[in-house]
């Protein structure tokens, strides 16, 4: 039996996580902004009609935001993640086999439901999810998870169409209008590295990329441009994909509170973002081989650089300690003082599973202590668990008032602090 | 499952396995105890707390302070007890006495309320 996707996908999924405790806020422009306030993250279908863009310097449309009455949020993470996993668990008492795309999407496998009219399906998954978690969704039908992405994005940007597209009861000749409508910026896949090259062929949009020779697309993509056409086509290679899947990076980033020339100050950005790189290494039971320190000064003053620093680690790691001394060194030895530095990121890449490190080393890796640091960090994380995130934390991570994000228009935690719980007044 | 041959001597500790083995040490089974979550929580993803402020309901056993368990996706009868969103507040109030153009919020399902 072949496949029918569904893909659920909330509508500027952190302004309604905002909303559900904020009804006077419906139908008002809503932005969130990112962690320390730098940029809009997020967006009303208001913010967006007053032509406020994904991902503006917040500094830069606040006259915009005082004008028009732009309701801001600090972005509120606890809440965004926990309304996500409301909705998941909502899914999968549809059909327990889903696969978690992103915080605010999600594909579905129908074939095995016997769904006879997709549209009216869609509805009543998208009523209820409304009803019950308080957000609102789109959902689009489709023989192959490209064509359910355009299905979706077409149900939120066409205003005849209530929030829920079927293309899997089309034929490819009544799908033609939808791809027609899809430029290739939109499909899942393309990237702005191939979108250009895409465009120099003559390929504007879905419809345009469907009817593309394999071969070519090959040539141009590589299997994944082949998959592309045959997915546009309706012929599903992409399955639901349900197994956790192992990440590749951890990126870590902050903006500073002010620009910052001090360099203890950016030490103890670089020890605090790799400390809770190597939380997430620790949970995800990987390990690190190599990263880079990235710090950039303000890309909106004049003078914009841009400075990185790579690392290798001899022995794989999820060691805070070792993981921040490297990089603080390598950033420490080719830092040139007088600079601003704006914003500082961590990445670490070449991630190994530790039940895997066995097969992968070659000689040099000391299992003594590797098994010594992750007994010391299991306990480290467990009692930052219990009372708070931060109780235990390396002496170099610094918590002074320059590095904490700015958090002045954060909502409440409502659903995860009980200190914070909305309130019901009698 | 194989239960039958329980080791006499662990590698790393010394521990005598003899009698009636303990069911509840087999992590595949559900756990025995009563969940107050089973009783208070119907549907998870829908449900959310709030606290209670006020004195007006203490006659209807509605104390300030307490933790209202709502239901977002529960259908109230005439009688049930509802939150509503009016004049920037959440407000309790019961269902039949809502105007027609109010559209509750959630359903209150339970309150708790600790000593």
């Amino acid at each position: 039996m072949s496949s029918i996707f569904a893909l659920i996908d909330c509508n500027n999924f952190f302004v309604s996580c905002e909303r559900i405790f904020r009804p006077e806020l419906n139908n008002k422009p809503v932005v969130v902004l990112s962690s320390n306030d730098g940029c809009v993250v997020s967006r009303s279908n208001e913010a967006k009609a007053l032509g406020i863009p994904m991902g503006a310097p917040a500094f830069k449309y606040k006259p915009v935001f005082k004008s028009q009455g732009v309701v801001q949020f600090s972005a509120n993470f606890e809440l965004y993640g926990d309304i996500s996993q409301r909705i998941v668990k909502a899914l999968t008492r549809i059909i327990p086999k889903i696969e978690v795309y992103s915080v605010d999407e999600s594909f579905l496998e129908l074939s095995s439901l016997g769904i006879k009219d997709y549209t009216v399906w869609g509805q009543a998954v998208r009523y209820s999810i409304l009803k019950s978690v308080g957000v609102p969704v789109a959902i689009g039908i489709a023989p192959s998870k490209t064509l359910a992405k355009v299905a979706t994005e077409r149900a939120k940007k066409n205003p005849n169409i209530d929030d829920v597209l079927d293309l899997q009861s089309l034929s490819p000749e009544a799908r033609a209008p939808y791809l027609l409508q899809t430029p290739i910026s939109d499909i899942w896949g393309v990237g702005w590295r191939i979108a250009p090259k895409l465009k120099a062929e003559g390929i504007y949009n879905a419809l345009d990329l469907s009817y593309m020779r394999p071969k070519h697309a090959q040539s141009l993509m590589g299997i994944h441009g082949r998959q592309m056409v045959a997915e546009l086509n309706g012929q599903s290679c992409l399955p639901l994909f349900i197994e956790g899947k192992q990440r590749q990076t951890i990126m870590h980033g902050r903006m500073f509170g002010e620009d910052t020339s001090n360099f203890a100050v950016i030490e103890a950005a670089i020890a605090s973002l790799s400390a809770r790189a190597a939380k997430q290494l620790r949970v995800d039971k990987l390990l690190a081989k190599r990263a880079v320190v990235y710090l950039s000064t303000n890309k909106h003053k004049p003078g914009y650089r841009k400075f990185s620093f790579a690392v290798n680690f001899l022995t794989p790691s999820n060691d805070s300690g070792v993981l921040s001394k490297e990089l603080i060194k390598a950033a420490r030895a080719s830092f040139s003082a007088g600079i601003d530095i704006h914003r500082a990121n961590v990445l670490f890449y070449d991630l190994a599973s530790e039940n895997g490190l066995q097969i992968d080393i070659t000689g040099d890796v000391d299992l003594s202590q590797l098994f010594r640091s992750k007994a010391r960090f299991e306990a480290v994380d467990s009692i930052n668990e219990r009372y708070g995130k931060s109780t235990i934390h390396l002496a170099a991570e610094d918590l002074s008032k320059v590095w904490q994000p700015k958090k002045e228009l954060k909502s409440p935690s409502y659903t995860t602090e009980w200190h914070e719980l909305p309130i019901l007044k009698t | 499952m194989n239960n039958d041959f329980q080791p006499i001597i662990e590698s790393d500790a010394v521990s005598v396995h003899s009698g009636f083995p303990n069911p509840a040490a087999d992590r595949k089974l559900p756990a025995l105890a009563l969940d107050l979550n089973q009783l208070i929580v119907q549907h998870p993803s829908s449900t959310y707390l709030f606290r209670i402020a006020g004195h007006n309901w203490s006659d209807q056993g509605i104390f300030d302070g307490d933790i209202a368990v709502i239901d977002r996706g529960a259908i109230e009868g005439p009688n049930d007890l509802v939150v509503i969103w009016q004049n920037n507040d959440f407000k309790i109030a019961r269902s039949k006495h809502l105007q027609p153009e109010e559209k509750p919020w959630g359903k209150v399902s339970a309150v708790i309320h600790q000593f």
